[in-house]
């Protein structure tokens, strides 16, 4: 199904919302601005505009159908009156352009309404063009194709603050780009070995620090977090800091290091921390600190004991993301069932809700979810045995400023909001 | 008949497995070897299917590898501290056909521990169902899976310029390649910032086809029928003595073990996992 959303972001207001889907397209949700006349319409979510962003393509020389799907959006800071965004696939770059247009000029001189040339001999006076109100019309076009900078799977991108470049990453290398130059990138990192033999170790995710335009980090499959500064050197393959954490002998299995590829990193919004997901828990990094996270949440630890069969099933290669909220005092997640949760960093207190048309009736409010593993089972409990694997909830973002967030389940896009200041926040 | 870009219909399959991986889960009464064959097994059936596919995931890839390197050095070390060492190939007999015996298909694991293999004998007659469905591969076998995995997928992926300054095109002198632009980078460093765009990759894809030698694009011709796959590394391996040892291993006890051609050898293998496969759904 095309329509299997494959990423969301929110711009840097939190006006727009951004999803990408499996079939190419683009769609941007535009919230409605607040209006005391109608306090229940206040801060909802429309579709604003939909367009195709990518198309299969086929590689002819080497024989590949190169996916449309949509991996990552990324918005650019608003300049002018138009936004910006950038989406890619696994191998090409786009930078889109969206501008309103809510006025036409009426009134030629050479063309009637229809655009038709007029019969001169009609015209017997000379009139200015005057502007007149229109249906708003939300235009899309592609500004930037940055194509042929990648060998492998584009799986990120990242804008820089300077808002002049951008990086992306793919399994092996990572790519800088002038956003006004589409015919040459400098590759800033690189990890592909000599002989393809000697490979252990793939780049998962990447992302440029919010205020330092110089500092960036990657993740690996290994677990670990490469920082790098680009003023070091020319080739970032020497990191400035590894963020890696030992292992815990006692959770030795067959399939530790793979539980440990790191899924996703976000930096905090601060810059002081990064967040990172790998399969069964979400840890907090202190940039100042390399030896180990500062924080660990578990998001379903109870799948420890199940890691065989989601091997076989091959969920056990998930890839969710996580998000921090406005102030970084609360991260949130994806986890199966259509489950998402939410850890408090202040309180320690943590959360499960669920993404799903029952539980999510307009303006209800969701009602918090429990796993049990065994022993004492309450109403309402989901046993571990029963989760629908299927149900995945691997995209979710965090409004900039507001309680709000997008859910991805599926092909489903979930906006709750908080509109009390309750005790979570 | 299998080939590239064919999924394989794993269903049975999958739902003889299904009950595999929940056993290990679920079970603590397997025993540590016989877990970690099943995850092996589990690994190099997965790196197997990759194979078919005209486009691995190289994410899952390189951690399926790494898992299978993880538990073959651990089974390496176990053999190497075993007193009585049997090991790599150089135990046909007993093993071997006791193995070919009971299950028909298994091929014992050369680096296997002696005594294992007394408790896996004794276990194949309570837990026969799970022992006869494990396909027992050699070490050489994992490695050169493995390999060829990651070869294949370099082949597949890279066609394209390196990174570097010099736009050649070809992968192969891959040390001068990287060196040479770590060179260019100090002396682009000395210049100043100005020069931060100043090593760039060239990203025209009209210079992918001036690039290549005209061989190269002919290299591209799928011969999978005639590759060798599983089996050709051992082969070459530094390992003379142990050889003809090992040939009845991998073959069929209705194969002529004295035949020793490459494409002999890898044809039976694809019939040997047919075969594997029937059993494996027949039972």
């Amino acid at each position: 199904p095309a329509d299997i959303i494959s990423t969301v972001e929110f711009n840097h207001t939190g006006e727009l919302l951004a999803t990408g889907d499996k079939g190419g397209r683009v769609v941007i949700f535009q919230r409605e601005p607040e209006s005391k006349n109608e306090p229940y319409n206040q801060g909802e979510y429309n579709v604003y505009s939909t367009f195709q962003s990518h198309e299969p393509e086929f590689d002819y020389l080497k024989s590949l159908e190169i996916e449309e799907k949509i991996n990552k959006i990324k918005w650019l800071p608003q300049q002018n009156a138009a936004h910006s965004l950038l989406s890619t696939n696994d191998k090409t770059i786009k930078l889109w352009k969206i501008t309103e247009r809510d006025k036409r000029p009426e009134g030629y001189n050479l063309k009637d309404e229809e655009g038709k040339l007029k019969d001169l001999s009609t015209v017997t006076s000379l009139q200015v063009p005057v502007l007149k109100p229109m249906d708003l019309m939300v235009e899309v076009t592609p500004r930037r194709i940055f194509a042929n900078g990648h060998t492998y799977h584009v799986n990120s991108i990242s804008v820089n603050s300077d808002c002049e470049t951008y990086m992306s990453a793919d399994d092996l290398r990572i790519n800088l780009w002038h956003l006004a130059i589409t015919d040459r990138s400098f590759n800033i990192v690189d990890i592909k070995p000599a002989n393809m033999e000697d490979l252990t170790e793939v780049i998962t995710a990447s992302e440029f620090h919010p205020h330092h335009c110089n500092l960036f980090v990657y993740s690996s499959s290994k677990g670990s977090l490469r920082l790098c500064d680009m003023r070091a050197s020319a080739l970032c393959d020497k990191h400035s800091k590894l963020f890696e954490e030992p292992e815990d002998p006692s959770n030795r299995s067959f399939f530790s290091e793979i539980i440990s590829s790191v899924s996703d990193v976000k930096f905090s919004h601060s810059g002081r921390y990064m967040l990172t997901r790998d399969y069964l828990t979400v840890k907090v990094w202190d940039l100042n600190m390399e030896t180990k996270p500062v924080e660990t949440y578990q998001v379903h630890d109870y799948l420890r004991s199940k890691l065989c069969s989601l091997y076989e099933n091959d969920c056990i290669f998930d890839k969710f993301e996580c998000a921090w909220n406005g102030s970084d005092s609360v991260i949130m997640t994806g986890a199966y069932n259509n489950f998402f949760r939410m850890f408090d960093r202040n309180t320690k207190r943590d959360v499960t809700l669920e993404a799903s048309r029952e539980s999510s009736k307009p303006r209800a409010i969701l009602k918090p979810r429990r796993v049990c593993v065994g022993g004492k089972r309450r109403k309402d409990d989901i046993s571990v045995d029963s989760l629908d694997f299927t149900k995945k909830i691997l995209h979710t973002a965090w409004h900039p400023t507001e309680n709000i967030i997008a859910i991805a389940a599926t092909n489903n896009l979930y906006i709750f909001q908080d509109k009390v200041n309750s005790e979570m926040h | 008949m299998l080939g590239r870009g064919l999924k394989r219909k794993l269903s049975d399959y999958e739902e003889n497995m299904a009950g595999l991986s929940s056993a290990f889960d679920s079970s603590r009464s397997l025993p540590y070897p016989l877990k970690r064959q099943l995850v092996l097994n589990m690994c190099l059936t997965k790196l197997q299917t990759y194979k078919m596919l005209v486009e691995p995931n190289l994410h899952r890839s390189v951690l399926i590898a790494n898992t299978v390197r993880q538990i073959q050095e651990e089974m390496r070390q176990e053999c190497n501290q075993q007193p009585i060492s049997i090991c790599p190939g150089i135990t046909p007999s007993s093993h071997s056909y006791t193995g070919m015996e009971s299950s028909g298909i298994s091929l014992q694991l050369p680096s296997g521990i002696s005594q294992q293999e007394s408790n896996c004998c004794n276990l194949r007659s309570v837990e026969d169902p799970i022992e006869n469905s494990l396909l027992i591969v050699s070490d050489d076998d994992m490695s050169s899976a493995i390999s060829s995995i990651l070869k294949d997928l370099d082949f597949v992926e890279d066609i394209s310029p390196p990174t570097c300054l010099v736009p050649t095109g070809d992968d192969q002198p891959k040390f001068p390649e990287s060196t040479s632009l770590k060179l260019e980078d100090d002396r682009q460093d000395l210049k100043g910032a100005e020069c931060v765009f100043g090593s760039f990759e060239i990203s025209n894809s009209t210079s992918y086809l001036k690039d290549l030698a005209i061989d190269d694009i002919f290299e591209d011709i799928d011969t999978s029928m005639y590759d060798s796959d599983f089996c050709c590394p051992p082969l070459m391996s530094p390992r003379p003595t142990s050889l003809a040892a090992e040939e009845p291993l991998k073959t069929f006890p209705s194969c002529n073990s004295s035949s020793a051609s490459n494409i002999q050898i890898c044809r039976t293998d694809l019939s040997e996992l047919d075969h594997i496969m029937e059993i494996l759904v027949g039972s």
